[in-house]
């Protein structure tokens, strides 16, 4: 029976909570899925639970609304309360708790259990009646207990989602935003994936609309070139496939031929090389890729009004800049790839 | 393999998308200003392709008198 009332504390004191925490966090950013120690995931579970605990307790004591909603009982005094609780421990550690509880739980009268002997003298049914009572009592008292707790820890893993999402935001007015970014530092970011800080634009306030660009040099020696869609990460954290945009593959072949040609003007640029890949998502497998540059780039508003005032400082301020969409840099590349060489 | 985010955030920090993006274009731009120069010479639009694999399409702005026509 301990062993039974251990676990109940466990699972509903510590393990929910946290679960329940990453849960709802992982709503607004995902949390890394590792598989941890039992005395990791207690520490995190008991770090991230004891402040909507302290809140839950001290409202189911004495907050008006929290003092009686959900599971209703009528309230008596502290010694009452205790009462009861002596009475549930006595059942709990009692070697036969169907000694306290017996007439209830065998569903027969106190008489004829007197009659059969099975029951001590002083264990009416009137006793078994008030043991039935505290641990009616006990039992919606921890319902509600639990239920404030809960509603808590879920308030708790929204608002740090919420919080964590702010984490670029912040980063530019550090001195202001001291103490969300202590929290976001303390609670959040040890347990965010490495891989969503490198391949989104986590770090980055929303404003400026951060895209994420990667090169890709392939095991094979392939180089690609896209826009991050998306990332995959196992249950180790560890990434598994980057889902790219707006593709290029770099010819090397061609490239390298160019820089022996003695017909071709030195130093040629490499920029004539990449070669645009037809399609709109092109998914690389972590196994193939060798190495990754990972670029944070500003969006075309900004290149355009950079571009602009370069070309001004170069004196040629008689041009107009636009960034040309995806198809209409496919058109220009007449060379589609074999994207399956 | 235990990554310290707190130092890898700070790290990203460092750089400037903006600022990597300038020092890019500058560069690239100085590097082919003659081209660029012939080619609007010529009256034709220069594509450009920047490091993030995005292409800037410059041309010449169009002058008063070629508007109205």
């Amino acid at each position: 029976m301990i062993a039974l009332v251990t676990t109940y504390f466990l699972v509903f004191y510590i393990l929910i909570p946290g679960v329940l925490f990453r849960f709802l966090t992982s709503w607004f950013v995902p949390l890394k899925l590792f598989e941890r120690t039992r005395t990791q995931e207690a520490t995190f579970a008991v770090a991230v639970a004891l402040m909507p605990f302290a809140v839950a307790l001290f409202g189911v004591w004495n907050l008006p609304v929290m003092r009686h909603l959900p599971f209703p009982i009528m309230e008596g005094s502290a010694s009452e309360r205790a009462l009861d609780y002596h009475r549930v421990a006595a059942i709990l550690t009692s070697s036969d708790a169907s000694k306290l509880l017996g007439n209830s739980l065998a569903g027969s009268s106190a008489e004829s259990r007197s009659e059969s002997g099975s029951l001590t003298p002083s264990v009416s049914a009137q006793t078994s009646e008030v043991y039935w009572h505290s641990l009616n009592q006990v039992l919606r008292r921890q319902a509600r207990f639990l239920s404030w707790y809960f509603a808590l820890i879920a308030i708790e893993g929204v608002c740090f989602g919420l919080l964590a999402r702010r984490y670029g935001d912040w980063q530019s007015h550090a001195a202001r935003y001291r103490f969300q970014l202590w929290l976001i530092r303390t609670f959040i970011l040890p347990n965010i994936s490495e891989w969503h800080l490198l391949l989104t634009g986590f770090n980055w306030p929303h404003k400026e609309d951060i895209d994420v660009s990667v090169d890709i040099l392939q095991s094979d020696g392939l180089l690609y070139q896209g826009r991050v869609a998306d990332y995959f990460i196992d249950s180790q954290g560890k990434l598994t496939g980057i889902l790219l945009e707006n593709v290029s593959r770099f010819d090397r072949d061609a490239y390298n031929d160019a820089r022996k040609s003695p017909a071709t003007e030195q130093p040629i640029s490499s920029a004539a090389f990449w070669r645009v890949i037809p399609g709109s998502r092109f998914y690389i497998a972590q196994s193939s890729i060798s190495n990754l540059n990972v670029r944070f780039v500003a969006r075309d508003q900004t290149l355009i009004s950079l571009a602009e005032k370069i070309l001004d400082a170069e004196d040629t301020n008689a041009y107009q800049v636009v960034v040309e969409s995806e198809d209409e840099a496919a058109e220009s590349n007449s060379e589609h790839p074999d994207i399956y060489s | 393999m235990v990554v310290d985010l707190k130092k890898l955030s700070d790290a990203l920090r460092r750089s400037s998308p903006e600022e990597d993006l300038r020092r890019d274009l500058q560069r690239i731009i100085r590097a082919r200003k003659p081209e660029i120069e012939a080619t609007l010479a010529t009256g034709k639009s220069f594509v450009l392709r920047v490091p993030d694999g995005r292409r800037i399409r410059i041309s010449r702005r169009p002058q008063p008198a070629e508007a109205v026509q």
